[in-house]
């Protein structure tokens, strides 16, 4: 339903040109929920920009594909955008009280998405968030909530023109365990009950682990490893994703790992594997680019040590 | 028995709305030993930050008595009281004056606790290295470096005047997973070859049980379990500190 093919982004900038995503192909089908981990500033919440075009432009180039169906979002002019942003495809980001514009009451904001909709049902859409008492949040400005109410009006904003597709970028990382993973149950659970498909941008593996179906692992802007959650989580094949695991704290008290040195200069990635500076396996043939290999049905990783075959060409094939 | 380097008895602090009188703790008692780790983990508005406070002298509680090597501690504090405890706070990027260098930053301290002025720029790289940073740094601003160099800066900062007590408010949550574990690995570290103290307050419990010793489990202001961390977690029976461990998200 969402296809990313081949998309590269550039900055154009003072120090020369920052190639930030190289090559990046992901899909989400009907129904699926999929998830793309990566650390801070790997490119994961810019990859989610360049889908709702939030990145056009300005001193960037971007290349490459991205279609939700049948339409094509890049490049995509005003008219589509007016029919797919909060409609077809919505977002919820990151922190939710800053997502709110402050001068506005909840109700009003919620109008101004569903475009005239009556506020019975924008009222009944807040219940089924699990909001106890929608007039009061109605009426409220956003400082009167508490981040996990305005977290649910955030979810009752994207779900109430029931969109085919939800990104949700680090969404509640910026609350409670338990607040959180009642946020996500009821995010995940309205999507099932929709049929929509879900994009869940963290770098929180736990999450992952319960909320997705497969997954998509970037680093410095390029896929690593993709699969299942079950085949990504339980038998990593890249030595990021690997750290990325080892990095974890788990409740046996064990000090996690974490990883050496830090994300390459954008101006100047190393050639070949992005990874291999950090690398604890990293040899001269990790010094010429990688494809990605498949490490088994539907999982691949881009790592020399990974399998044999170069599995490019059969991308996406069904 | 040994005096316990901090001893908190009795603590209860109400803050008044208005006319409304919200009780934010009650009754708390707990101790930290000289050298050791004690995480405070509860939800928000569990009280956490408001104990904090107390500790740091920044909020004077309502009753109860706040004792650091046995001395009865006001929240008017002698100068070498504020240079025993020290802070560091969950967002590095507002806990740091956005037009004061690095080096600027961690003078403040050392002039604070008189030391000697000469000596200043070696303890500053001294103070750089022990957490990890060229001492470059020291010219830079707190905007030039990313989160996890900014939490290291603030650790920095608190080390400057040797306290025995850092209070730690949720240091790691800002951070990536992977910034998270080499700053709990540091902060053991330090431990070990300074021997200072921490209360480390989170809402991760995955995190406190990686770095402390003994835990406290605080819920609407008032400790409802405690004890050794490791058994704590094994085989608490309280249905709250449970309930807390089921939802850490597992990934295996």
């Amino acid at each position: 339903m969402l296809e990313i093919r081949d998309l590269s982004v550039s900055f154009r900038g003072f120090e020369g040109k920052a190639r930030v995503i190289e090559n990046v192909s992901l899909e989400v089908r009907r129904g699926e929920k999929v998830a793309l981990v990566g650390e801070s500033g790997c490119g994961k919440s810019l990859t989610a920009r360049v889908v709702f075009g939030l990145l056009e432009g300005g001193e960037v180039d971007i290349d490459g594909r991205v279609m939700l169906d049948e339409t094509s979002l890049l490049p995509a002019d005003q008219v589509v955008w007016s029919k797919i942003r909060g409609c077809r495809a919505a977002m919820i980001f990151q922190d939710p009280l800053a997502a709110l514009n402050p001068v506005f009451t909840i109700a009003d904001q919620m109008r101004a998405v569903t475009k005239n909709q009556p506020v019975g049902c924008i009222r009944d859409m807040l219940e089924r968030v699990a909001i106890e008492d929608p007039d009061r949040v109605l009426a409220a400005y956003p400082f009167q909530l508490s981040g996990g109410m305005a977290q649910r009006v955030l979810i009752a904003m994207a779900l109430i023109n029931e969109p085919d597709l939800i990104v949700a970028d680090e969404p509640a990382t910026a609350l409670d365990t338990r607040v959180q993973r009642q946020a996500l149950d009821l995010l995940v659970e309205a999507i099932t009950a929709n049929g929509s498909s879900l994009l869940l941008i963290s770098h929180d593996l736990g999450l992952v682990r319960q909320y997705t179906d497969r997954m998509y692992v970037m680093y410095a802007g390029n896929i690593v490893e993709s699969g299942s959650t079950d085949q990504v989580l339980g038998g990593a094949r890249h030595p990021y994703t690997q750290a990325m695991l080892a990095a974890v704290p788990q409740l046996d008290g064990a000090l996690p790992k974490g990883i050496e040195g830090h994300l390459p200069d954008y101006h100047q990635p190393p050639p070949g594997c992005r990874f291999q500076p950090r690398c604890p396996h990293a040899a001269q043939e990790c010094h010429v680019p990688v494809p990605l290999r498949l490490v088994d049905s539907g999982h691949e990783a881009r790592c020399v040590f990974v399998g044999s075959s170069d599995v490019r060409s059969q991308r996406f094939h069904e | 028995m040994t005096v316990p380097l901090l001893e908190l008895r009795g603590i209860s602090m109400i803050y008044r709305v208005g006319t409304q009188r919200i009780p934010a703790l009650k009754a708390i008692d707990l101790e930290i030993g000289r050298g050791e780790t004690l995480a405070v983990v509860g939800e928000s508005g569990s009280g956490k930050t408001t104990l904090a406070k107390i500790i740091l002298g920044l909020e004077r509680p309502t009753a109860g008595s706040v004792r650091l090597d046995g001395q009865e501690l006001t929240i008017r504090r002698s100068r070498e009281t504020r240079r025993q405890i020290q802070v560091v706070q969950q967002n590095p990027l507002s806990a740091l004056n956005p037009a004061k260098t690095v080096g600027s930053t961690i003078t403040l301290p050392l002039a604070v606790h008189g030391y000697p002025r000469e000596g200043r720029d070696r303890r500053i790289a001294e103070l750089l290295d022990i957490v990890g940073l060229p001492p470059a740094l020291a010219l830079h601003y707190p905007n030039d470096l990313s989160g996890g160099q900014r939490q290291r800066v603030a650790l920095a900062r608190a080390l400057a005047s040797n306290p025995d007590l850092l209070v730690l408010d949720e240091p790691t949550s800002a951070l990536d997973v992977s910034v998270q574990a080499k700053m709990l690995r540091l902060l053991r570290e330090l431990q070990v070859k300074h021997r200072v103290a921490y209360c480390f307050i989170t809402h991760d419990l995955a995190v406190a049980r990686a770095l402390a010793q003994r835990v406290v489990v605080l819920r609407g202001g008032s400790i409802v379990d405690k004890g050794e961390i490791g058994s704590v977690f094994t085989s608490s029976r309280n249905g709250y500190t449970r309930e807390l461990l089921a939802a850490v998200p597992t990934i295996k």
